[in-house]
């Protein structure tokens, strides 16, 4: 395997009692005590992976004999974000019949019956803006493996009986859509948050209903041509071989490289204030609750002050002020957190989540917003900037490289969503470049309490009353109750006269 | 068809570049693996893997909520968040202010349990009871609520005043500021495990936490963190569309046996936890020969058995044994059903009794059901595909320490036609008692098997997994001995199998439909 990880074994000076038996009066008193020899670590270097093949496909190969199986993703740049208005849900649906729909010379069961015995599996997803395809087998099967999968990506057969079956599975999926607090949660901040864009067209009865064969011929045609893929590929194999024989599944597929028409900026204007979702059912005893406003791209200039700033915020597990004060100190939550995220493609988003139970969700969320209104005012300490850098130097290589399925991984995605050149080559001379000064700014710039929709599902009279010392009332911002949509048509009631 | 590899996981970086593994015929998995014991009895397993510059470090204890009696449910797991609030070292600036504040808040504590077995008996009584108090998931008399209201701000006063001299989540952070990742801690039925991956050159960190944690732990923030508790059993049980279903249905489905109780126990008995109770479970269960250290990843083996000696074997053994685990399950005489409503997608559930993952049916059981699951499986192919009667339909088969469960699931197309699925349920089953399985299905499903098994051995974390699992429900060295049973099962044992397990007496079934809209 590739990944060159090299320890300096400079010994530390003063460090001399590496010989011999050591007794437990060793141990040191305080675990700060505790001396390490430091830690080199280089970052794997892409350009030895990458390889532009005669079809127009690139690919990231990285060999790994350390086990007799091969893992390969064709990542492909398409999505729903390019859906037609009315055929929401085709872009997922073309996927999952490029699995199971079998291809022009196979039928969908015998080809599953060959994929099962091998034991490889296949796996085919067209999410937002992305899409992949998955192959993981045993290295003596690759040959009859890359057949079924190019088979798969060329000719999909978009059998009639299983879009129907799939049809039937999420118009059943689409009735459960209100079922879970979380669900509810996850769809209304986001449609509170980017209005009528891409990510909020979802499919409903109709859109799911009209989709036909043609529906999928036309998507499967409009992404899956090699110019479109960027394939990540690791295990054991030789690299030169595998090039070849993916330049030869590939051969004679497909047009020019084309351009896809660019992703939209949101144009919605989200109103602040606090949003309650009333969620029926007796055993419904905890709230869960989004506090949010738009962020930034991962092209920003302030973006790793901000990732630092989320570390240390809310987003370092136990060691994040919000689960520091809110679980720990005062027992309000499970799990709390911050997700300051950017996107590649258009703007992320700035969260606080939690849940509670219902009578503590006012306070919980007061607690949340007086944490946020400290940092901005006096930024993080010292010791909690230098704690969150070394977090990110010393975890880098787990983060992002922990093995060659991984690694290619990485490098494959950074390529396809448009990072910045050079992203993990700097990313930690980055990090450790941030200071408190730059925090502060973050936080003071990019953060902004008077924005925030907060989104709350639950049991919401019991939420807005409080536990007797906060309400809901109390955080003096709007509140308004919007009813629940129709979970299959997304259409709300009106509301009452 | 054979499967032909030996699957060589480990060798010099260099060599493994250039050859590929050997070719051979056989079915199995070579996964070199370093036990030794320590004087105190606890196991040490260590894999090396260089591959990248961590070191994925785990301890593995056997106790669970196996181990835990009506009353005390859920106690494991709430031990296991206490192994995070440290000791006289870890997570305190004044250990002996600490202590004095600790012993206030366990006097006041022991009022307010006064009150609250006081609360018991009045609701026994029918009397009228606190609205307050029951918000919290606390059971107090209408009559104590303004002296329960009066404790339990002492109590608040008593904990934000030690608070000033405590440094909270002490141990996650030093993890965590030393570049540890996925720093946790589960618990299940039989076991307890602590894990963390840490830079290679700062193993010496998890010896130093976890020696002190288990050497000395201390019950501060006691019960700040039972309210934690409460709220990831409200999270993950009470307020999910099935959570609360689901727990009836295993309460069921298990008439002795411990498995019956929620892993996260009743929220009764949460409520009710004491540091007596946490002080016993110490000492019962967490003694050195109880638990197995795992290490896998870029490790120096020298290193790891100086630093295991040296600092794990600190830990003493005491007199206490755990109590053995005797409760047998009675043989069902019966079958039961259960049908309820919930805000979910429809579905049927059946569940039969499997025994011991150390049973020596458990390899043919494993592969009747791996036949019965997935796409190109028994239940699929009948339900979805043949008949029409099912959106979705699988097997699956979980095989725990004392005892297991086999399940057989499917969604209906009509929700009308709940009848007609259960029927076709039923006529998998007697197919496959009657007419067996094929070589083919029964090849196949061996091949998964191993693969499966490759894939696990994918990272640091995966492989000790796997060993950890093993270990503590029969023997580590199953990981890749298993593979040995599972290439013996013939067509005839999996038939045996699914005559004798699947049986109409020991059948459960659970019916969810959806709620109705009011």
């Amino acid at each position: 395997m590739k990944i060159l990880a090299v320890f300096t074994l400079t010994v530390l000076i003063g460090s001399t009692k590496d010989q011999g038996p050591r007794r437990q009066q060793d141990i040191p008193d305080k675990p700060e005590d505790l001396k390490y020899k430091p830690l080199r670590y280089d970052v794997p270097d892409p350009s030895k992976m990458r390889t532009e093949l005669p079809c127009g496909s690139v690919l990231y190969a990285l060999e790994d004999r350390s086990l007799p199986k091969v893992d390969i993703t064709i990542y492909v740049r398409g999505g729903s974000f390019w859906e037609d208005a009315g055929k929401e849900g085709v872009a997922a649906i073309t996927g999952t019949l490029m699995r199971i729909g079998g291809t022009a010379t196979r039928k969908p069961n015998e080809l599953d019956d060959e994929l099962d015995f091998l034991a490889a599996q296949l796996s085919v997803s067209i999410g937002e803006t992305n899409g992949a395809a998955s192959l993981s087998l045993l290295s003596k099967d690759l040959d009859r493996g890359l057949e079924i999968l190019f088979d798969v990506l060329r000719s999909p057969g978009f059998a009639e009986d299983k879009l129907d079956l799939t049809k039937k599975q999420i118009l059943e999926r689409l009735k459960s859509r209100n079922d879970a607090t979380a669900s509810i949660e996850g769809r209304e901040a986001n449609l509170l948050l980017y209005g009528d864009y891409p990510i909020n067209r979802h499919p409903t009865g109709a859109s799911v209903q009209s989709i036909t064969q043609a529906d999928l011929k036309a998507l499967h045609a409009r992404f899956f041509e090699p110019w479109n893929f960027i394939i990540a590929a690791s295990g054991d194999f030789r690299k030169a071989d595998l090039a070849q024989k993916l330049e030869k599944a590939m051969a004679g597929w497909g047009g020019a490289k084309r351009a896809l028409p660019p992703v939209p900026k949101p144009a919605h204007e989200p109103k602040p204030g606090i949003y309650c979702f009333h969620k029926e059912g007796a055993n419904i005893n905890q709230g869960r609750v989004t506090v949010q406003h738009l962020g930034i791209d991962l092209h920003h200039a302030d973006l790793y002050p901000l990732r630092v700033l989320n570390y240390i915020f809310g987003a370092g597990s136990f060691s994040s002020r919000l689960m520091q004060r809110v679980r720990t100190e005062m027992g309000l939550a499970y799990d709390v957190r911050s997700e300051f995220r950017p996107q590649f493609l258009y703007p992320g988003w700035m969260r606080m989540s939690f849940q509670s139970k219902s009578e503590t969700c006012a306070l919980a969320l007061k607690t949340c917003l007086d944490e946020l209104d400290k940092v901005r005012k006096d930024s993080v300490t010292e010791e909690e900037l230098a704690s969150a850098k070394q977090f990110y130097v010393d975890a880098f290589p787990a983060l992002f490289f922990e093995n060659a399925a991984k690694t290619v991984a990485t490098f494959a995605s950074a390529e396809l969503n448009g990072y910045p050149k050079n992203y993990y080559q700097t990313y930690r001379d980055k990090i450790t470049g941030v200071t408190r000064d730059d925090i502060k700014r973050a936080a003071n710039t990019l953060l902004h309490p008077d924005k925030f929709v907060v989104v709350v599902a639950g049991n919401i009279p019991v939420i807005k009353a409080g536990d007797g010392k906060v309400k809901l009332a109390d955080l003096e911002r709007p509140i308004e109750d919007v009813p629940l949509p129709d979970p299959v048509t997304l259409e709300r009631p009106k509301p009452k006269q | 068809m054979r499967v032909l590899w030996v699957l060589v996981l480990l060798g010099a970086c260099a060599s493994a570049q250039e050859s590929p593994p050997a070719a051979q015929d056989g079915f199995s998995v070579n996964l070199p693996v370093e036990e030794f014991f320590l004087d105190n009895g606890m196991k040490v397993l260590v894999v090396e893997r260089p591959h990248v510059p961590r070191v994925f470090c785990a301890l593995y204890w056997k106790v669970g909520s196996v181990n835990e009696r009506p009353g005390t449910t859920g106690f494991s797991h709430f031990f296991e968040h206490m192994m995070f609030k440290g000791t006289k070292k870890l997570g305190t600036t004044d250990w002996k202010k600490d202590a004095e504040y600790n012993d206030a808040i366990e006097k006041l504590m022991g009022d307010v349990r006064a009150l609250k077995l006081k609360g018991l008996e009045a609701m026994r009584r029918g009397e009228p009871m606190s609205d307050a108090a029951a918000k919290a998931a606390t059971n107090i008399a209408k009559a104590d609520e303004t002296r329960w209201a009066e404790l339990m701000k002492q109590f608040e006063e008593l904990k934000e005043a030690q608070q000033k001299i405590t440094v909270g989540e002490h141990i996650s952070k030093l993890f965590d500021s030393n570049g540890g990742t996925d720093s946790n801690a589960s618990t299940f039925y039989d076991w307890t495990r602590y894990f963390v991956e840490l830079p290679a050159s700062k193993v010496e960190l998890f010896f130093w936490l976890e020696s002190e944690t288990f050497l000395g732990p201390v019950w501060r923030e006691f019960y700040t963190e039972r309210e934690a508790v409460k709220e990831e059993r409200r999270l993950r049980t009470d307020s999910t569309p099935t959570g609360l279903i689901n727990q009836q249905f295993s309460a069921l489905f298990w008439q002795a046996h411990p498995y019956s109780w929620p892993v996260i126990g009743w929220m009764s008995d949460i409520d009710q936890y004491t540091v007596a109770e946490a002080q016993r479970y110490y000492d019962t269960h967490y003694q050195p020969a109880n638990c197995t250290a795992i290490f896998v990843g870029d490790v120096d083996k020298a290193q790891i058995r100086e630093m295991s000696k040296r600092y794990f074997g600190r830990l003493k053994n005491r007199d206490v044994k755990p109590d053995p685990i005797v409760t047998q399950e009675p043989a069902q005489l019966a079958p039961q059903r259960m049908e309820a409503e919930a805000d979910a997608q429809p579905s049927v559930l059946t569940r039969w009794h499997a025994p011991s993952s150390v049973h020596a049916d458990t390899a043919p059981l494993d592969l009747l059901m791996m036949i019965l699951d997935g796409r190109t499986g028994r239940m699929w192919r009948s339900l979805v595909d043949d008949k029409k009667l099912a959106l979705n339909a699988g097997a699956s088969y979980w095989a725990f320490k004392y005892g297991g469960m086999l399940n057989l699931s499917a969604s209906p197309r009509d929700p009308k036609q709940f009848g007609e699925l259960e029927a076709a349920i039923a006529a998998v089953v007697k197919d496959v008692q009657d007419g067996g399985v094929t070589d083919r299905e029964l090849q196949k499903v061996k091949n998964q098997s191993l693969a499966n098994l490759v894939r696990e051995l994918d990272t640091n974390q995966g492989i000790a997994d796997q060993l950890g699992w093993y270990d503590v429900a029969r023997d580590w060295r199953d990981v890749t001995g298993y593979l040995k049973a599972v290439e013996k099962v013939n067509a005839d044992d999996v038939k045996r199998v699914a005559s004798q397990y699947l049986t109409p007496t020991g059948r459960n079934v659970l019916v969810i439909r959806r709620k109705e809209k009011k």
